[in-house]
């Protein structure tokens, strides 16, 4: 009897464990559906927004990239520069070629700067109150692109509805920045003071790594060189970088 | 001895500071595309421009103002209008140059450098006895409309992406426990009715 009575108990204990699961399995549901719902009238638009700030970093940043490497590694060039504004990466039997963190950081500075001149206010978007917060930006130069994670906080609002979207990240521009400058380095490195530039090192390095090498004579020291990647192409566009040599005679 | 420690760190620190505030600055532009037609101006595009050095327009008797959002004028520059121009006369059989003159065009068009303001509303352009020709919006460069103060702080300091309708599960079940309390609740007194009843 009490041997009954207590498989009556565990079978409704079971029971009724069922039926709790069931409820909160249930409830769970019910809250997700109904925010997916109410989703689905606002996702459309924050998406838009989302879609156009991102379309404005894949843009911004190309030309930023682009023109960093027209200025041999900087969006302005430098004081060690020749009279036209070409940067001097090798000068005084020293190389003065700016560090990977270098460039890095001057991308992530004019990115921030003309990211903002972009997205003009958001005047697209009419019907939105967007608001904007201070822009911010991590480079990763990698072989065969360039890694922007910016941070845009933006906050949207639609009369009682607001949504805040913050963070782009692993945004790429299709650039061998990091084989471009990596081949540079090589080049730099390989200079003999006494003899001047090492011309069959740069033949090597360029076959090496499929990219083309122009140089002309600047002045009676001084040689200014062009690395052109045509596997690095945005709108046609083959990527170069820039930079002189001296060697005092 | 110490002392010249200390003023040499002092030095040198300033000296960083000054030359990394030289490598920053950079001055920035607007870029103004313009089509002038027999008197009048009508702006075709409008760009950013950074420029590591000061941009000069050519001197003329056009006025470029630039007004803030209080209506009050920020600056003026003065550009000239590339419409007269120079020619040659050439014979064409012996290619000597048999004359010449000035002629002014109807039509040209051109750009300007106007310097950025961060709380530019629109920029007025004037001919030489200050009739207004022309003006441009430039309100979506201006980053006075962008900055509220608090409210970007706000911004800028909350943690983590949250889009209306992507609320994690924690949000949502943190929000709505009292459902949750409320079916528990009820399920105790049932159980507890349901081991009475069998007593």
């Amino acid at each position: 009897m009490n041997k009954n009575n207590l498989s009556d108990k565990r079978g409704q204990l079971s029971i009724f464990i069922i039926i709790a699961i069931m409820l909160v399995a249930s409830f769970v549901l019910f809250i997700l559906i109904r925010e997916r719902i109410q989703s689905r009238i606002a996702m459309p638009e924050i998406n838009a927004v989302r879609t156009y700030i991102e379309q404005c970093i894949e843009d911004t940043g190309a030309e930023v990239v682009y023109e960093i490497g027209e200025n041999g590694g900087y969006f302005f060039p430098p004081e060690l520069s020749t009279g036209s504004g070409v940067a001097y990466y090798y000068i005084n039997k020293e190389s003065q070629m700016p560090s990977k963190a270098q460039i890095e950081n001057e991308i992530s500075l004019y990115l921030n700067e003309k990211l903002f001149f972009c997205t003009r206010n958001f005047d697209n978007f009419p019907n939105l109150e967007i608001i904007q917060g201070e822009i911010s930006s991590d480079v990763s130069i990698k072989s065969e692109e360039v890694v922007l994670n910016v941070r845009y906080p933006v906050r949207i609002s639609r009369d009682n509805d607001t949504a805040v979207i913050r963070d782009f990240n692993s945004i790429k521009i299709p650039v061998r920045f990091g084989i471009v400058y990596d081949s540079i380095r090589e080049t730099i490195d390989r200079q003999e003071p006494s003899r001047g530039i090492c011309i069959s090192c740069i033949l090597e390095i360029s076959l090496k790594n499929d990219l083309y090498v122009n140089m002309f004579d600047y002045d009676e020291e001084t040689v200014i060189l062009t690395f052109r990647d045509e596997n690095s192409k945005i709108n046609e566009k083959a990527f170069r970088f820039v930079f002189a040599s001296r060697y005092e005679k | 001895m110490r002392k010249k420690i200390i003023f040499s760190i002092i030095v040198v620190l300033l000296m960083l500071c000054t030359t990394a505030f030289a490598q920053q600055g950079f001055n920035i532009y607007y870029k103004i595309g313009i089509d002038y037609q027999e008197g009048n101006l009508n702006v075709s595009s409008v760009e950013i421009e950074f420029s590591k050095t000061d941009i000069q327009n050519p001197f003329g008797v056009y006025t470029a103002e630039i007004l803030n959002y209080s209506g009050d004028t920020r600056d003026m520059i003065f550009f000239d209008v590339p419409k007269d121009i120079i020619y040659d006369n050439v014979d064409p059989e012996t290619g000597e140059i048999t004359g010449g003159g000035e002629a002014e065009l109807e039509q040209v068009s051109f750009e300007i450098f106007v310097p950025y303001y961060e709380d530019a509303k629109e920029i007025f352009f004037y001919d030489g006895s200050f009739r207004e020709i022309g003006k441009v919006d430039v309100s979506s460069f201006s980053k006075q409309r962008a900055e509220t103060g608090a409210e970007i702080e706000e911004i800028d300091a909350g943690a983590g992406e949250r889009i209306l309708g992507e609320k994690n599960i924690l949000d949502i079940l943190t929000g709505n426990w009292w459902i949750l309390a409320l079916v528990l609740a009820v399920l105790i007194v049932v159980f507890l009715l349901s081991i009475r009843g069998k007593k």
